[in-house]
């Protein structure tokens, strides 16, 4: 196999990844909710996730119910709730801890492959649901996979760069294609 | 060892012309296209401790599958083209008047699809799982997982191979065993996707086809379905589906060898 079919597989490797990364992006609001938080309970989110930059998270943000009761109005859907959260990023660094009250809103930047945690303990006297929404921007370009972007321009360049030595070798330099 | 030189030229003269341009950038481009759009932006949120298990078993399950139907229709053209081509064009009486056996010439053909084919699919799959997955905690598990899609799909793309090749061999024409070829492979995609509801309850054993035993096999080794209601198609545990799998790839290689060595004619 010479270097311009190298190159033309790398291309077309990279051409495909580079549309496919450029075109699917994460968009609009993602609501988690698992199970009831007791008085002093604790309960951890695990969010498994690629590169795909600014988000807006919130603890603890209600969400209207079924029945059409208003936020907070669910016996176990309560807001105004002392929490102490922290949140930490796939290398197990802390990036926010602190004592809050739900709804408890913040700007986060998933710029790291992997396990993001949100550990939330209910520092409150009542049991209540501890949802986690994490919003993106409706459509937003910079909420693509950062990583397979730039992964998709190496391939695509190395490619094109391969080809134009390939035919530059065989052209100027004679060198016999050995494959055909 | 001159013989064992000779068949690897050979072998390297047949891969040459196999995946001459533009197959290969074609089957690169056509299998990582099908690949890459099975697979979402990785963004799960769970309340377990963090776990890639699930969401890399499923994504190989998912990847596996998308990739099966392409690979038959292309195991099976490659290998009519490799077989019933050479006979049209008269490179098959060459060939069997070299010093070599006919063992090494059906190997040669065989080996000359069936492995590059399987190792481009398997390639594509490592490379996404990794792309995706790829992390400081998840990177050996991201190798163990993915390794078990190459034994899967190389038994797989084995069957259909074999298959085209007794039908390249019988027919001796090349669009004719192509066209029958991928005729066969849509023919063995289409039963599996007959339901309960058309078959009744024959449909519940279409899992030990061999179009979907392969993936069964990887669905019962991830443990990504469920043992669910009574009955030996529900039930078939992992090694038995690789059992399956393995009988299938040899099923139709060993009659369509024993034919290419003892009864195949070239004739004028």
């Amino acid at each position: 196999m010479n270097i311009t079919r190298i190159g033309s597989v790398l291309l077309i490797v990279g051409l495909i990844l580079l549309m496919n990364a450029s075109s699917s992006h994460v968009s609009g609001r993602l609501s988690h909710k698992y199970g009831e938080l007791d008085e002093g309970e604790s309960l951890s989110y695990v969010i498994l996730t690629a590169p795909v930059g600014p988000a807006n998270m919130c603890i603890g943000l209600q969400t209207e119910s079924a029945s059409g009761l208003p936020r907070g109005f669910n016996k176990n859907d309560l807001i105004d709730v002392p929490v102490h959260m922290k949140f930490t990023d796939p290398n197990n660094n802390t990036i926010a801890e602190k004592d809050v009250i739900t709804p408890y809103c913040f700007d986060v930047t998933l710029n790291t492959r992997g396990a993001y945690t949100v550990h939330v303990t209910n520092n409150g006297n009542t049991t209540t649901t501890m949802p986690l929404v994490i919003i993106f921007d409706f459509h937003n370009p910079d909420n693509k996979e950062a990583d397979k972007y730039l992964l998709s321009i190496v391939l695509t360049a190395l490619g094109a760069l391969l080809v134009a030595v390939g035919v530059v070798m065989k052209f100027f330099l004679g060198e016999a294609d050995s494959t055909n | 060892m001159k013989l064992k030189n000779f068949d690897l030229t050979l072998l390297k003269a047949d891969m040459r012309k196999v995946w001459s341009r533009p197959t290969l950038e074609l089957v690169v481009g056509l299998v990582f296209f099908i690949s890459i759009t099975s697979v979402q932006t990785l963004f799960e949120v769970t309340a377990i401790s963090a776990d890639f298990y699930s969401v890399i078993t499923e994504t190989i399950v998912r990847i596996t599958t998308t990739q099966m139907l392409p690979l038959v229709i292309l195991s099976g053209i490659l290998v009519s083209l490799s077989f019933a081509r050479d006979y049209e064009q008269g490179l098959m009486q060459t060939l069997l008047s070299l010093p070599v056996s006919r063992t090494s010439i059906f190997a040669v053909k065989f080996v000359a699809v069936v492995f590059p084919l399987t190792l481009i699919s398997w390639g594509i799959t490592l490379f996404i799982i990794a792309m995706n997955y790829f992390t400081a905690s998840s990177a050996l598990l991201v190798f163990q997982l993915s390794f078990w899609a190459l034994p899967v799909m190389l038994f797989a793309v084995m069957f259909y191979a074999g298959l085209a090749s007794l039908i390249a061999l019988v027919l001796k024409k090349t669009i004719t065993s192509t066209l029958v070829t991928v005729l066969a492979g849509f023919f063995v995609w289409f039963i599996t996707t007959l339901t309960p509801e058309v078959l009744g309850t024959i449909a519940n054993y279409l899992v030990f086809s061999p179009y979907a035993a392969p993936l069964w096999a990887l669905k019962r080794l991830f443990g990504t379905r469920p043992y669910s209601e009574p009955g030996l198609e529900m039930n078939l545990p992992p090694w038995g589906f690789f059992i399956l799998i393995i009988f299938y790839a040899i099923v139709f290689l060993v009659p369509t060898y024993i034919y290419f060595t003892r009864k195949f004619e070239v004739k004028e």
